[in-house]
């Protein structure tokens, strides 16, 4: 269309408008001609009187509705993803109440890079479900902690519906059995690894690579029965812990899935460290780049894309890792007495010291996405966001997710009833292209 | 890449292409830690990285694709004026040139005289890079505020970013412009001749302004100004959001 085209249909739009008999937003998107479902995103309907209206399939995407009145609207089908609104008003909406058990429909799911149509159906019954999950059977695992050194055993059990993960310490001499709830508020120490504990004190140590495990293979509920104060280290990764649940697989719940929508931006810097949530249209996502300045390791970038095979594949088998002239300073303050070659991968100042080398050219990072993994999964439900961090630690990741938590207006809880697919694109690597329409809220 | 090609970079590299690490490079490797060898992957980045070092590298800008009005926003990223290509050097720093229209989008409304004018408040500055080993340093923009030029560009997120606004809260629009031919907005480290840099500029109907003179709506309710506002904005952007401008940066091999 050329402008003077484009002139004439602004005029006509405005003459419209200005003869349109009411001042209501929806009889002016009829007279102007515009698409409701298009045409009004990152608007600014600031106190609008929006009272009786009928919004249903709107598209207020990253609109500005702040003290619009919404009493008597109808605001089924309506997507406020990004808009700035006041909760209250919503709620005065005549199909508020469909409006939000809809809301939980309209979570647009992580791609599926499967063709198969049967893989697909697989994919989405055992994580992008709607039903939470648990597992079949207990898995049975027993080794070390890479910190005290002390033998453990470590019980997965099968959990009810909303019960989420917990651990039992068990084994307590002269005491009774103590139990937390994973969550954020269980956070008790975060200096070499993730501690868990409640006011009595520290519960179990190194619990990140189960939870990322069980994260990763999007297992919602589980009760971790532990008799030694470490998770075992197994072999520095989170494949042992994978291949024990896929031995006695998961089963899937009737209830259904919470999950955590990330609703704007979040950043915390600690130094040159860096980490950041945002809002994510497709599911969840976490991108790492460490830098060390270590010719072995330097830069290194790695992203996960949410998919369970893509965990099991890529990030599972990635080890812990250390650095030989740290052993010294670890040991003396009664860290990683456990740690070998059997369970870390140990660096020198010019080569890696285990005989088999690394897993994957980028293993160190991948390991931090794991690690990043099993401290978001202390976020209680699942994210529907992205996560991106430089240089991040166990510290930093939980900065974020309290940072998170914290602020009320920047995450919204979600409940999944069915699964509709929105998408269903072809297969997509793990390639970090940031996307600015995506990212920005 | 074929097998022939595989043998013949096998002669001429020292592996064998029945190694399985050349196959898979997720392979447990199970030979001592002196007799280990490089995956594919891993040898490809190599031997790139070992092609690049002794290069001249540089880049060259495309000129900017405008999809809205080249007055009303426009950019272009070059190579600093002062950079020598050099073999021992692999940071090519590039310096940003910036104009925003001062008068903003006048549009004449049908032919009642009366004037609205759309200008920008804010728009955002993205490199896309297509080279995981490589990386963009950034820099903050310097702050204009005066008669001439009303802009600040601030980094934002993780990648190469820019939120480009107005630096003064009394003015209305970006405005002016920032021509350099010199210095570093940003530096470009680790690239290779072939990879490409993809500048974007994008700007929503919410980082538009509009000014309306007058009273133009004597007697129009706020809402419908409001509505007609936002009409204007959609008709400069052809849309909710739009890319303003777009170039295309290669790093080339001088040497």
């Amino acid at each position: 269309m050329n402008s003077e085209n484009h002139a004439t249909r602004l005029a006509q739009r405005v003459r419209a408008v200005l003869d349109a008999s009411s001042d209501r937003l929806d009889d002016l998107v009829r007279a102007a001609g515009l698409d409701p479902k298009s045409d009004l995103r990152f608007g600014n309907w600031r106190n609008l009187d929006l009272r009786g209206a009928d919004l249903r399939g709107y598209d207020f995407t990253g609109a500005d509705l702040t003290g619009a009145r919404l009493d008597g609207a109808f605001i089924a089908g309506a997507d406020f993803a990004g808009a700035a609104y006041d909760e209250a008003s919503l709620r005065t909406a005549a199909d508020y109440k469909k409006h939000s058990s809809e809301r939980s429909l309209q979570m647009e799911w992580p791609d599926i890079s499967v063709a198969d149509e049967t893989k697909v159906e697989q994919e989405i019954d055992s994580r992008l479900s709607c039903r939470q999950t648990t597992l079949r059977d207990d898995a049975v695992l027993t080794g070390i902690g890479v910190h005290s050194g002390l033998p453990v055993t470590l019980v997965i059990r099968p959990a009810d519906a909303d019960t989420g993960i917990r651990f039992i310490r068990t084994g307590m001499h002269g005491s009774s059995d103590r139990e937390i709830k994973v969550g954020i508020q269980a956070i008790t120490a975060t200096e070499f690894a993730t501690v868990l504990g409640d006011t009595s004190g520290p519960l179990v140590s190194t619990a990140e690579h189960v939870l990322a495990a069980l994260l990763g293979l999007g297992v919602d509920n589980a009760v971790l029965e532990i008799d030694g104060p470490e998770v075992p280290i197994m072999d520095g990764s989170a494949a042992a812990f994978v291949q024990a649940i896929d031995q006695v697989g998961i089963e899937l719940l009737d209830a259904p899935r919470r999950y955590i929508r990330v609703l704007k931006p979040i950043c915390v810097t600690v130094g040159d460290a860096i980490a950041e949530f945002r809002p994510y249209s497709r599911g969840f996502r976490i991108e790492a780049e460490i830098a060390f300045d270590h010719p072995l390791i330097g830069r290194q970038t790695a992203a996960y894309d949410g998919r369970p095979e893509s965990f099991r594949r890529n990030f599972a088998r990635a080890r812990t890792f250390g650095f030989m002239r740290d052993v010294a300073k670890l040991w003396s303050a009664g860290y990683a007495l456990g740690a070998s070659l059997e369970n870390t991968l140990v660096v020198s100042d010019s080569r890696i010291l285990n005989p088999e080398g690394a897993r994957f050219p980028n293993e160190f990072v991948r390991h931090k996405v794991l690690d990043a993994m099993g401290d978001l999964a202390l976020a209680g439900a699942p994210l529907l966001g992205i996560y991106r961090t430089v240089r991040g630690n166990h510290k930093l990741n939980h900065a974020i997710l309290s940072a998170l938590m914290a602020d009320s207006s920047a995450w919204t809880l979600v409940e999944a009833h069915r699964s509709p697919i929105r998408h269903r694109p072809n297969a997509t690597e793990i390639t970090y292209q940031p996307s600015f329409f995506a990212t920005r809220a | 890449m074929s097998l022939t090609n595989q043998e013949a970079l096998a002669n001429a590299y020292g592996f064998r292409v029945d190694w399985p690490e050349w196959h898979d490079h997720a392979a447990i490797r199970t030979t001592p830690a002196d007799g280990r060898r490089d995956a594919a992957v891993a040898f490809l980045e190599r031997f790139l990285a070992s092609k690049s070092r002794g290069a001249c590298l540089t880049i060259e800008a495309s000129s900017t694709e405008k999809y809205v009005d080249r007055r009303f926003a426009n950019f272009s990223f070059n190579v600093s004026g002062s950079f020598e290509p050099s073999p021992q050097c692999n940071k090519i720093p590039l310096v940003l040139s910036l104009s925003f229209d001062r008068r903003g989008w006048p549009i004449l409304l049908d032919r009642s005289m009366e004037v609205l004018t759309v200008g920008l408040k804010q728009v955002d500055l993205q490199l896309y890079q297509n080279s995981k080993s490589a990386k963009i340093v950034p820099s903050d923009l310097e702050c204009h505020s005066d008669n001439e030029r009303n802009f600040r560009g601030s980094l934002e997120g993780l990648s190469t970013w820019w939120v480009i606004a107005v630096a003064a809260s009394d003015a209305q629009w970006l405005m002016g412009k920032r021509l350099r031919n010199d210095g570093a907005d940003c530096v470009c480290e680790g690239f290779r001749a072939g990879d490409k840099i993809r500048a974007v500029m994008t700007a929503r109907v919410s980082d538009c302004f509009v000014k309306v003179t007058g009273e133009p709506f004597d007697g129009a309710s706020k809402a419908k100004i409001l509505f007609i506002e936002h009409l204007h904005k959609l008709a400069v952007l052809d849309g909710t959001e739009a890319v303003l401008g777009e170039q295309t940066l290669t790093v080339v091999d001088r040497s």
